[in-house]
This record gives C-alpha cells, structure tokens and sequence, in this order.
C-alpha cells in the first residue's frame, strides 16, 4: 500500500454516473485525489489488470457484472486477492451483508451515506490516514 | 296451450352450445369494456413517459447541486467575488430543488396510473373467477446471487448502517 494513505490509488465502480460523482467529491473531501471510475464490474476487471490499485469502492447492483460477481472474481485472482473492498450499496438486507461478507469484503457501506460513513469505514479498512 | 315439445339429443346440445357462444360474447364483451388497449397505449405509455422524466429530473438537479458545490468548495474565500459566487451558486441549488415538488406531481400520476391497472386487474379476476386465478405461492424463483439483487429495500425490511457495522466486529 502506498506510504502517504491519502496518495493511495482508488477504484470506484458504480453505473449510477452521479453516485461515481458524488463518491468521487467524497473521498476528495477526506482527502483523496487519486480516484479512477468504472461504470461496472467488467470495465473495473479490466482497469484492475491494467494498473495497480490500492483499494476498491464498488456499488452491488450493476450489469453486466454485478458487485459481488466483481467481489468474487478479484478474491479468486491471486494477484488481486488481497486488494481491499468496500461494498456502497442500496442493498441492505441482511442475507446481503452475509452474502458479501462471506465473498470476503472487507466493509459494507449502505446508501445513502455520508462522508464521516466513507471516513469511518475507510479507516476500519486501510487504518487512519 | 300447446304441448311441450320433448327436445332430442340434439335439440339439447344446440343449447348448449347456443348458451356457450352467448357466455364467450358477453365475457368478450365486459373484457372490451375494461379497455386494455387503452390501459396500455395511454395510461401505462404516459405513466412510463413520466417515470423517464423522473430519472431526468432528478440526475439533471443533482448534477446542478453538485456543479453548485464543486465550485463553491474549489473557490477561493479570500477572493474579492468569493461572497457574490457563494450567493449566485446557493440561489442555482435553491432552483434545482424544485425538481422535488415537480417529481413529486409526476409520481402522483404514475401512482394514479398504478391504481387503474390494479382496479382493472380487480375487475378481471372478478370477471374470470376463482377457478382461473392460480394463487401466487409467493416463491422467488430465482436463485443464487440473482436472488439477492432488490435494490433499496423498504424502511422496514432494511438494516441499518449500525446493524451492518455489527456483522463486521
């Protein structure tokens, strides 16, 4: 992970263009500059295998991967397995949380939140920063 | 008085089939009477026209609240126009949220809409009658990690964000 947390490389995937947005606005407020997007789980695989990222923050519910397909598919890929991920999503049953849990994500954000939410739970993943 | 004619077998099946054609004409007939080609191409065709104007509105207000507040945060408050920037951008967001007053109107037709397709639906189950309604059994039929894709859950089946934060420690 890289030495300054703040300088640290994100991915956020979601196929809502003004939750991106405002994700994006977000994480600046915490702190964060270095932010790519991708507008669902095919488009963040193919971003993941052409640079290096320190965390992921991915919405569920996206076609034609979903989420926890993405979730799944980087837990089973020994060069991305260990990559942190942060579900954001609408989805807030509990059978969902248990499923993604399971899938090995490392928190669940429900929507709609907030910035101290994204700091709380950014800090539970990657430690202060 | 003349006497009654005693009916053949096929006197009796003519009436039958007579009371058959008569049945099928008048179900056709309270069938039309509901009007689903109206329901269809006019009601359900707005009501989706109108849900299309919701998606717009909204995206469109949040883009101009967050363009608003893009440019009030990168802002420099030490600027002589930094106050005249912060009023101009306030007013643009305080304009952009009326799309929650005119989303508000639209959802009520759709809603209005809504009830018509469900009265309809009323009347031809009534027309039909209970021996062709198969009961919902309510079972979701799909599975695996589809079954888990509901979008945001109502107020009372959903968790809070503590409740999740619980699953976690």
């Amino acid at each position: 992970m890289t030495a300054n947390k703040k300088d640290m490389s994100i991915l956020i995937v979601d196929d809502y263009k003004t939750m991106l947005r405002i994700i994006r606005n977000l994480l600046n407020e915490v702190g964060f500059k270095n932010i790519d997007e991708a507008i669902d789980g095919v488009t963040a695989l193919d971003s993941l295998r052409s640079k290096k990222y320190d965390l992921i923050i991915s919405d569920w519910n996206m076609e034609p991967m979903t989420g926890l397909e993405l979730l799944k598919t980087v837990r089973a890929d020994a060069t991305l397995t260990k990559l942190p991920f942060i579900m954001v999503t609408a989805e807030s049953k509990t059978e969902n949380v248990v499923a993604a849990k399971q899938a090995g994500v490392n928190n669940y954000i429900v929507k709609p939140f907030n910035a101290a939410t994204l700091r709380s739970k950014l800090t539970s993943v990657i430690g202060e920063f | 008085m003349e006497p009654a004619v005693k009916k053949g077998p096929a006197d009796i099946l003519y009436d039958e089939v007579w009371e058959l054609a008569r049945t099928i004409v008048d179900a056709r007939k309270q069938i039309g009477a509901l009007r689903p080609s109206k329901l269809k191409t006019k009601n359900v065709s707005a009501a989706l026209l109108e849900m299309d104007e919701i998606v717009k509105a909204t995206e469109e207000a949040s883009n101009t609240i967050m363009d608003s507040a893009e440019i009030m945060s990168s802002a420099d408050a030490s600027d002589a126009g930094y106050s005249a920037l912060v009023q101009e951008n306030c007013s643009k967001i305080f304009e952009a949220c009326v799309f929650q007053d005119l989303t508000g109107q639209r959802i009520s037709k759709v809603m209005t809409t809504l009830e018509l397709v469900d009265t309809h639906l009323q009347d031809l189950q009534d027309l039909l009658g209970p021996e062709f309604d198969e009961p919902d059994d309510g079972v979701d039929e799909r599975e695996g990690d589809e079954a888990l894709l509901n979008g945001p859950a109502l107020t009372d089946e959903a968790i809070s964000q503590d409740d999740i934060d619980a699953l976690f420690d």
